[in-house]
């Protein structure tokens, strides 16, 4: 019986959830449930297998990118254990002892055990696919798919059974042990690899490795701002957005945020996490510029774009205004980036925002629509149950808030005539909006050609909170006042995306009436923007309060920080509430 | 049997008699004289017959024919209703009364002149009177045309809906048409009814002549450059044959990220022509440069405008039905006054709009899947019966354009660029005139333009597979005089090279494969281009340096990774590596060290001197290079050649390895650097018909072997690689006439049989699916028996 059992007080993260990885890194480990397993039982005692796996684009676009089963042993009989994790290390704990992991560096993990205690590597391949030995007694997993990893016993032994097949043209069995040696024992390296892999002359200790990991983690929250209040999820949430960074690769230039292993973040989680992670403004810059050079060339960025793949058959909604706003409070950019960034960040910004003039504004009334429920992010939502296309405020405040920003680079950039231009553009696009869907109590929208109004009760009709104090005074108080406890929204979790109150209201789907970090960081750092500081810190502290400790099974609140997107909304909202946000 | 046939001596009647004898019936042939009296057949005299043919509505051309030919058929079918059912009466009809499609609202009489309809319709009476004559009859109409010269090939038999053939035609050969009367009247089919008959022309290969494209091979009709193709489903029977309506057609797409997502296939909109909105049966023919689609009405057109813009035309009220199902987050978007745009995921975005005629959509949103799950797109004709329909796809927003080009701009736009292409390709003699054009556009329709991960034009090794890097160099072979695109699809690989050194084995626009390798060969194909172009004159100097720097890098991998056992021999790791995957030498090992990678090498080194000579690299740069290929080359005699042939060894246990794989004769790519004594040996070999000789080429594993296998890859087929490259080698050596001798009997054969990959060596055949591979031998191997 062996098992995968996580409910470890003290640990970072829940490895049912996610990976082990580092900062960097594109493989890790993962439980994974067992083939019988049913689902109420996943993450519990006996349920799990824990796997290697790549993270590499090619490889999240196959079914199945498991590359290599582990399995504690004790003198060839497998063991139940349970996992204790922390950012850098993950342990087995077994009855014979522990077996430890880390991450030495970005593609090299590091495996101990101690004991007696042993591993069993397992996996079966198909054509094309071998384990094979190299060197004395290394092996490598080619094709795996996207990488190639290489075992090497830095102490103890491999015993490998890997009989190849030549009608298969593979090893279609591999039932290896990472033995120990006399002392009981082991260190396995293994090593991830783009391309075919090598042995090396000499690995570093695990006691060398894991010095490395943990420099690279105190650095990287150093750089994280304290949350006294929410100590036990600064943690957690750092955990996940270091590690679900991976490094330039392909077509990546610079720092990459994934969702999860394989799952790159979609392009507005890029700048929610880019503003969580804006302690490090060259760090943060780096994932608005991987958007940036993938634009196409009238404009368009991706959606989603990681190390081989980009998606651009829907438009994202453009948060890299309401990102610069937020980085623009924090800092002096001029100061802080270099003349060629800004410029990069100005001229490519600013083609797309002309490219939803172009594309997304077929009547040309400056009133852009979304087209489709992935192009505003609230899935499920009841705003457009009856049309794709529909023209809402808040696309206009989003590009209204990019517009006066691409403004301030303008500036920056010493280029007055388009400064003003753009700032121009920016305050008749929100006159615009005003006009056209301020109905005097709230924002509505209309389907986009027949012009029917839209006027469901749904959070997405606030995000017009983010362009602050440009709104008229009294359009802020009326949408705070809706906003205040008992009219629906806000909950001691943070807003839900749809009215409580609402026949349409679900607490499973996203749009439609779920506790978001994404909405919630939009509309209480528009709130504070808007002046309603108080208002902004309970959803803030609610939202970060309930991610921690949920007060009742009502609200419909993440179970915890289960992504990068949560971390970084944790982060933000944790930073807003305790009173430390520019 | 006995047969009455009743006729005017048409040349028809004769080929029907000529039949009816060849199966022994008893056939008398009673010939009708114009303006005789035709009670002069009476029940007496045909009381005799088993059976009475009918045919005196054959070749009748004038009104006034036609009413004699009806009136003796209603005085035949009336005398035979007295001697019913001794006496069957089968009727050679007329097509006037055949129903164009299943709605049964339009007959073929419908669609012609007044003159001919005045020749038709007194014949249309024969049939319908034929169901109240109380005979017992069978009405016999044949297709549209009649073909005197036709050969006979079998007929496909139907009611009364026309039929059309493979080569969508309604025609029947003389021979057909006799035949399936015979039949008639031995089987007693259609009784009481009506039956037409069409000639089966799917087994002729004639008949495929004018398709470029065969399409059962999974080949897509498509552009150099395109993404975008139109794809054959055949039912979900890869490599069946595509008889009528048992396939669809469909707008696909090649992108690297849906060809390696399961569930995710390339197929974007499925395609059925329509008349007057229903759909109809169409046939497709191929050229180069345009897919036809012909149906009972008329012929559908399609042409590439631009790699990334398909044109479909339509003519006489013919329509256009475009489907798809969409999944989750995809999207049918109004587009402008009268576009559509439908969005794949991963894939692209397809643009339609309707140039002239209209284009109506059918795509009820779903919010719950935030997508239009069923789109159907119907194209309707204009007032003149025509519609032009442009679809473009990107791989970003679709746009719709301010202007497009008329179709025949269009396609004289692929034409201009086709001919071009081919203009590349050296003529090669009336005998493989076909075959070069077939193999040029097999070339042309695997080149993709840079997109996603590469940076230049990169080729397809099959529909939706790239070609691997050293395929990439027999690609580049093949081109060898478009200088510049042979050099492209060289130095795509060098874009991704490793720190390492090491090249990638597959880069596509989504997908980056490097966990394996194939074969040095970049400098068995840059020698090759060298022989017959200054590459200093003719390439620029940034991508020599380019070739220069990353091939070192390249060879020098090989000597750092691929040799555990440091005795200077390189080594595989497992047979993929080699370029022949389960090839013999690999039965039992993994790590092989096998004379073909030593070979090759040496001829790398060589060509790294070549260039560096060319670059103006140091002296002592370039003599390092000669050096190493001498070192190989001894390393290569040394090691492997055990004074008869070559052998290989295991890496791990040393086990010499002495089986009969075609690889062992690799090292000829040597050509004279090898030993006259080696030279005649493995030529002896080759030509050998009891070893590696076969009608077909060289067969990759002696037939006698133990390893030989007709299935896996390579322990039995004659295959493009190994042809190619050793017998480009045994020329080079000078055994020029034993070459040309093996190719030329490679090249009949894979022209023969619409290039096959894999060509069974004992008795040929078509054994896969079209691949860039065989098509590249061929070129190659063609212009060195023609032109050298």
């Amino acid at each position: 019986m062996y098992s995968v059992y996580d409910k470890i007080e003290g640990n970072t993260f829940s490895i049912a959830r996610h990976p082990f990885t580092r900062r960097g890194s594109y493989f890790g480990l993962i439980a994974r449930p067992q083939r019988h397993t049913v689902p109420r039982d996943i993450g519990q005692w006996g349920s799990s297998e824990l796997y290697l796996t790549s993270g590499r684009g090619g490889a999240a676009a196959l079914p199945s990118p498991q590359c290599m089963l582990l399995v504690p042993v004790h003198h060839g009989q497998i063991l139940p254990y349970s996992i204790q994790t922390t950012p850098t290390e993950m342990t087995l704990h077994t009855a014979y002892g522990d077996i430890r992991m880390c991450y030495a560096e970005p593609s090299l993990l590091l495996v101990k055990g101690e004991n007696g205690l042993g591993l069993l590597l397992e996996t079966d391949l198909v054509l094309h696919k071998i384990l094979r030995q190299k060197g004395s007694n290394s092996w490598e997993r080619t094709a795996s798919p996207a990488c190639s990893f290489v075992f090497t016993p830095v102490v103890g032994d491999i015993d490998m059974n890997a009989k190849w097949d030549l009608d298969r043209l593979s090893t279609p069995q591999v039932r290896g042990k990472m033995l120990p040696n006399d002392a009981g024992e082991f260190l396995l390296a293994v090593e991830e690899f783009a391309e075919l892999g090598y042995v090396r002359e000499e690995y570093p200790t695990y006691e060398q490795g894991l010095a490395d990991v943990q420099a690279d983690w105190n650095e990287y929250l150093s750089h994280l701002p304290a949350i006294p209040f929410y100590a036990k999820g600064r943690e957690t949430a750092g955990y996940l957005t270091w590690a679900m960074l991976s490094a330039p690769s392909l077509l990546l230039q610079h720092d990459q945020m994934f969702a999860g292993l394989g799952q790159v973040a979609a392009a507005p989680q890029q700048c929610q996490s880019a503003a969580a992670i804006s302690g490090d403004l060259t760090l943060a810059i780096g994932l608005l510029l991987n958007q940036l050079e993938r634009q196409s060339p009238e404009g368009q960025l991706p959606a989603l774009a990681d190390d081989t793949r980009s998606l651009y058959q829907y438009a994202a909604p453009p948060l890299q205004g309401w990102l610069l706003e937020y980085l623009m409070k924090k800092y002096d950019m001029k100061q802080e980036l270099p003349a060629e960034t800004l410029s990069t960040l100005y001229q490519g910004l600013a083609k797309w925002d002309r490219w939803y003039d172009t594309h997304r504004d077929d009547d040309k009334d400056g009133l852009p629509q979304y087209e489709g429920i992935c192009e505003c992010g609230y899935d499920g939502s009841p705003v457009f149950r009856d049309a794709c296309a529909v023209e809402l405020p808040d696309l206009c405040a989003l590009l209204a808030l990019l517009e006066e920003k691409l403004g301030d680079l303008a500036g920056m950039l010493g280029l007055d005539a388009e400064q003003k231009a753009w700032y121009d553009k920016s305050c008749k696009r929100i006159d615009r909006m005003v006009s056209t869907f301020w109905n005097g109590q709230r924002f509505v929208g209309r389907v986009h050609g027949s012009g029917e109004t839209l006027s469901q009760p749904s959070l997405v009709f606030f995000r017009p909170l983010i362009l602050g104090k440009r709104l008229p005074q009294a359009i802020i108080d009326t949408m705070a006042e809706t906003l205040t406890e008992g009219n629906g929204y806000l909950t001691p979790c943070g807003l839900t995306t749809h009215c409580m109150t609402s026949r349409d209201f679900s607490r499973l789907l996203s749009g439609a009436g779920r506790i978001t970090g994404g909405e919630n960081v939009l509309i209480a750092t528009g709130l504070m923007w808007a002046g309603k500081t108080e208002l902004a810190k309970q959803v803030a502290e609610g939202y970060c309060s309930g991610l921690l400790r949920p007060v009742s099974g009502f609200y419909p609140v993440s179970q915890g920080i289960d992504n990068s997107a949560t971390a970084a909304a944790f982060q933000i909202l944790a930073e807003l509430a305790c009173g430390t946000d520019a | 049997m006995k047969i009455a046939l009743l006729g005017t001596d048409h040349p028809l009647e004769a080929v029907i008699a000529a039949a009816c004898k060849r199966r022994g019936m008893d056939l008398v042939q009673l010939v009708h004289n114009s303006g005789a009296d035709c009670a002069s057949l009476g029940a007496e005299e045909l009381r005799t017959y088993d059976a009475v043919v009918d045919a005196f509505a054959v070749g009748v051309a004038d009104a006034a024919a036609a009413a004699e030919a009806a009136c003796l058929s209603a005085h035949v079918a009336e005398v035979l209703a007295g001697l019913a059912p001794a006496v069957r009466l089968l009727v050679a009809g007329r097509a006037g009364g055949m129903y164009l499609d299943d709605s049964r609202s339009r007959r073929v009489i419908d669609t012609l002149s007044k003159e001919q309809q005045a020749v038709e319709q007194p014949l249309l009476q024969v049939k319908d009177r034929l169901a109240q004559s109380g005979a017992d009859w069978t009405y016999f109409s044949p297709p549209a045309v009649l073909d005197p010269a036709g050969a006979p090939g079998g007929y496909i038999p139907c009611r009364d809906v026309l039929l059309l053939n493979t080569a969508g035609e309604s025609r029947i050969s003389y021979a057909d048409y006799a035949e399936a009367l015979a039949d008639e009247l031995e089987r007693k089919r259609f009784v009481g009814k009506q039956f037409s008959a069409v000639s089966d022309v799917s087994g002729h290969e004639a008949e495929y002549a004018g398709n470029v494209i065969d399409m059962t091979t999974r080949a897509i009709f498509t552009r150099r450059g395109s993404y975008m193709g139109i794809f054959f489903d055949v039912d979900g029977t890869p490599g069946a044959n595509s008889y009528y309506q048992t396939g669809r057609i469909f707008i696909g797409t090649r992108r690297g990220t849906p060809t390696g997502v399961v569930n995710q296939g390339g197929e974007m909109l499925f395609l059925t022509p329509t008349f007057q909105g229903a759909p109809v049966g169409y046939s497709v023919q191929t050229t180069a440069k345009e897919m036809l689609l012909h149906t009972a009405y008329g012929v559908l057109r399609l042409c590439f405008a631009e790699d990334r813009l398909l044109y479909v035309q339509g003519e006489q009220g013919l329509g256009l039905l475009l489907e798809a199902k969409l999944r989750p987050g995809e999207m049918m978007k109004k587009r402008g006054a009268a576009s559509w745009e439908a969005t794949f995921r991963w894939r692209c975005s397809l643009t339609l709009t309707p140039l002239s005629g209209s284009l109506q959509v059918d795509a009820p949103w779903d919010a719950a899947s935030d997508s239009m799950p069923k789109v159907s797109a119907a194209v309707a004709p204009d007032a003149s019966g025509s519609f032009l329909l442009a679809v473009e796809e990107s791989i970003y927003a679709g746009k719709v354009r301010d202007s497009y080009v008329d179709y025949a701009a269009a396609l004289a736009d692929v034409k201009a660029d086709w001919e071009k292409f081919l203009s590349y390709i050296p003529d090669l003699g009336p005998d493989f005139a076909e075959a070069r054009e077939q193999a040029t556009w097999i070339l042309w329709s695997l080149l993709v333009e840079p997109s996603g991960l590469t940076k230049r034009p990169h080729m397809f090794m099959a529909s939706r597979n790239v070609a691997s890097s050293w395929q990439m160099c027999h690609n580049a072979v093949a081109l060898w005089n478009n200088v510049p695109l042979a050099m492209d699809l060289m130095l795509n690989m060098i874009d991704f090279i490793s720190p390492q050194g090491q090249l990638p084995d597959f880069v596509d626009d989504g997908k980056y494969l490097a966990q394996a390798i194939h074969p040095p060969t970049q400098g068995w194909a840059l020698k090759w281009v060298m022989r017959t172009h200054d590459l200093k004159k003719e390439v620029p100097t940034d991508q020599l340096e380019m070739m220069y720097h990353g091939y070192g890098r390249w060879v020098d991998w090989f000597r750092r990774v691929r040799d555990d056992d440091k005795d200077g021999v390189p080594q595989y790791d497992n047979g993929d590596e080699s370029g022949f995957d389960d090839c013999s030498p690999f039965a039992h090992h993994t790590e092989v060290e096998t004379p073909d990678l030593t070979a090759y090498l040496s001829v790398f080194c060589d060509v790294l001197a070549d260039l560096g000579e060319i670059l103006e690299k140091p002296a002592e740069e370039i003599d390092a290079w000669r050096s190493r290929a001498e070192e190989y080359l001894k390393l290569l005699i040394d090691v492997f050649w055990d004074g008869e042939r070559f052998i290989a060894t295991a890496v791990r246990g040393g086990e010499v390895l002495r089986t009969d794989s075609i690889i062992y004769y690799l090292p000829i790519v040597l050509g004279k650097k090898l030993p006259q004594e080696i030279i005649g040996k493995l030529t002896a070999d080759l030509m050998d018909e009891r070893k590696y000789l076969t009608p077909y080429g060289l067969a990759s594993e002696i037939p006698t072997s133990d390893h030989y296998r007709v299935s896996g890859f390579s322990r039995s087929w004659a295959l493009p690689a190994s042809n190619l490259m050793v017998l480009t080698g045994l020329y080079d050596a000078g055994k020029e006439e034993e070459a040309k001798l093996i190719a030329r009997r490679y090249c009949e054969a894979v022209a023969r049989w619409s290039f096959p990959t894999l060509l069974n060596p004992v008795r040929g055949g078509n054994s896969s699916f079209m691949c860039s591979w065989p098509a590249c031998a061929f070129l190659t191997l063609a212009d060195m028996v023609v032109n050298k």
